[in-house]
């Protein structure tokens, strides 16, 4: 079978399944995401391989791989650069100090708490080729991921984006993304600099110079994206291919600098112009597309990634445990305790938590790169792939529990009591 | 004011928190790195004789993927589905068994392996011995081993 045709092959199974399995999560009030996350680490040896490894071996022969792993990357680069492009100031409007605080605190305590946990995992299931500093730097980032688009559709899918709580945890996580993956170029960095010709220092020099281009220079230029938008009342094919161009070219220098390829096209979405028609135009000609047909496919290379069968025995499982324990703990518990002190009340408060606690896809791509650096050992990558699902799984319920309940029930008594009063009168 | 206050307690703490821990941790021990791809050489005299050595010696050139989760260890053999080795890395010795008891084509049925690892010389090696458990000979086939790359952390 040639490559192009195992390729498609590929393509029909992953879409079919992700479907199917975004369907079914639907179903039960999930949103589509995690179905589709799910979709892929079935379709890897956790399941399809260790059921069927003739079936699992022939759909995805090890030589394919880098067909499926190129066309993935290729979408999750281009999803990097609308996760950026989703990036607005103004969703800090009014309340920048506490987003700042809450979303900072929520970024530090699991960061902190995943540090702490690095002191035990690291002789467990590490080994000296991965340094401590980088372990613990990387363990801290993979705790405090929140992910953005995952909880703006959650808020939207249950009606929260103008209520206080859903504009805060917009704002929280808008500021949890910016820190997030500055957080992690700078890990990226560190760990890829001990390999690299360039010293730490002047591959930093390099990389806060690129990132100043591109926010005071490239940022001015972006507008004229906007302005022609403006002029021709649509984003035409030439514009298009200008940002590809820049998507392409931002993302290639920041691989070349030591930073991942995924920085560039998150940063090259930041710098784009931020008015509403215009990046929902340009997220209507690119969202679907991704959405649709590379998301799933980055899902099912990083399932063919998983091993979950690696957890093995009692030890491995407390070890899971206590990542998810750590996870759910530091993030949820971090911006309770924020967003409380910042003056929410619990009821807020709590739900604060229980959103930011969302890592969804975007904890996927981190751990990918820390797969592919080398900090990850394939053990502890299922386990981060697991807690990342779980955290994402449970954010829904517990949502409709802690917050929409009461919001359900509040809605009914004053219903009764709006009735009770018209009878009365 | 407030908020300022508020950032040092919240965000400051902790900061010096993952700086000590940092500092603590310098001086953790973890596991001697072993992922990757290893070339097998096995002695060709030994190799001749030994009755059950058939299915690791059935390609010319013997691959050791060795997938590394601290001390533990998941070992491939040319052949996945006959050779998964199971093990653990400690100091410089490495063991392992194989995962399922199969039926081979020669009647061996479970291998196990044991090798010590010398990192001193430029190009890493690891020297040691296949032992077929139920082989009527009860055969041992020594072999060496050298690294092809070094695997990036345990991701490989």
């Amino acid at each position: 079978m040639s490559g192009l045709t195992t390729l498609l092959i590929q393509i029909v199974v992953v879409l079919v399944t992700a479907r199917t399995l975004g369907w079914i999560f639907r179903g039960i009030r999930q949103p589509q995401v995690v179905g589709e996350m799910v979709a892929g680490i079935l379709l890897g040896p956790s399941l399809l391989g260790w059921l069927a490894p003739g079936v699992s071996a022939a759909l995805f022969p090890s030589t394919s791989l880098g067909l499926l792993s190129g066309v993935s990357q290729i979408g999750l680069v281009v999803f990097m650069f609308l996760v950026g492009l989703e990036f607005n100031p103004r969703h800090l409007r009014g309340k920048r100090h506490t987003a700042i605080v809450t979303s900072h605190a929520s970024i530090i305590a699991p960061f902190l708490l995943g540090s702490a946990l690095a002191l035990y995992l690291y002789p467990r299931l590490s080994d000296d080729s991965v340094k401590f500093t980088h372990f613990t730097l990387f363990m801290g980032t993979a705790m405090s991921i929140t992910a953005f688009p995952v909880l703006a559709r959650i808020l939207r899918e249950r009606n929260l984006v103008g209520t206080p709580l859903g504009a805060l945890a917009i704002s929280c996580a808008a500021v949890d993304d910016i820190s997030a993956w500055s957080i992690l170029a700078g890990v990226v960095l560190l760990v890829r600099s001990s390999n690299s010709v360039l010293p730490l220092w002047l591959a930093l020099v390099l990389a806060l110079l690129f990132i100043g281009i591109m926010l005071f220079g490239v940022r001015h230029l972006a507008r004229r994206f906007e302005i022609s938008y403006r002029k021709r009342g649509k984003i035409t094919q030439d514009t298009l291919a200008f940002i590809f161009l820049l998507i392409m070219v931002s993302a290639w220098i920041t691989e070349l600098l030591g930073l991942h390829a995924l920085i560039g096209a998150f940063l090259a979405g930041v710098v784009m112009p931020k008015a509403e028609d215009f990046v929902s135009a340009l997220l209507g000609k690119l969202e679907y597309i991704c959405v649709v047909l590379f998301l799933p496919l980055f899902f099912a290379f990083t399932g063919l990634r998983t091993s979950v069968g690696l957890v093995q025995g009692g030890e491995m499982w407390f070890y899971c445990a206590l990542i998810f324990a750590v996870a759910i703990l530091g993030k949820f518990g971090g911006a309770t305790l924020a967003a409380r002190a910042n003056g929410s009340p619990w009821r807020e408060a709590t739900a604060l938590g229980v959103l930011l606690n969302t890592r969804g896809l975007v904890e996927l791509v981190v751990l990918n790169i820390g797969l592919d650096i080398g900090v990850l050992s394939p053990a502890l990558f299922a386990m981060l792939i697991l807690m990342a699902l779980l955290t994402t799984f449970i954010t829904t319920p517990l949502l409709d529990w802690i917050y929409l309940r009461e919001t359900v029930q509040l809605r009914n008594r004053i219903r009764t009591l709006e009735g009770a009063e018209a009878l009365r009168e | 004011m407030k908020a300022v206050l508020l950032y040092l307690v919240l965000v400051g703490a902790p900061f010096a928190g993952i700086y000590g821990i940092v500092c603590l941790g310098q001086d953790l021990k973890p596991p001697m790195s072993v992922a990757g791809a290893w070339n097998v050489e096995l002695t060709p005299r030994t190799a001749d004789t030994v009755p059950c050595k058939g299915f690791i010696v059935s390609s010319k050139s013997l691959i050791l993927k060795v997938t590394q989760t601290g001390p533990h260890l998941v070992l491939t053999l040319n052949d996945q589905s006959a050779t998964r080795l199971s093990g653990e890395v400690n100091f410089e010795s490495l063991t392992a068994r194989s995962l399922e008891e199969t039926e081979t084509r020669q009647g061996a049925s479970s291998i196990q392996m044991q090798a010590n690892i010398d990192r001193h010389s430029r190009v890493e090696r690891m020297s040691g011995t296949f032992t077929f458990a139920n082989c009527p000979a009860g055969s041992e086939l020594p072999f060496t081993a050298i690294r092809q790359q070094k695997g990036p952390g345990g991701g490989s």
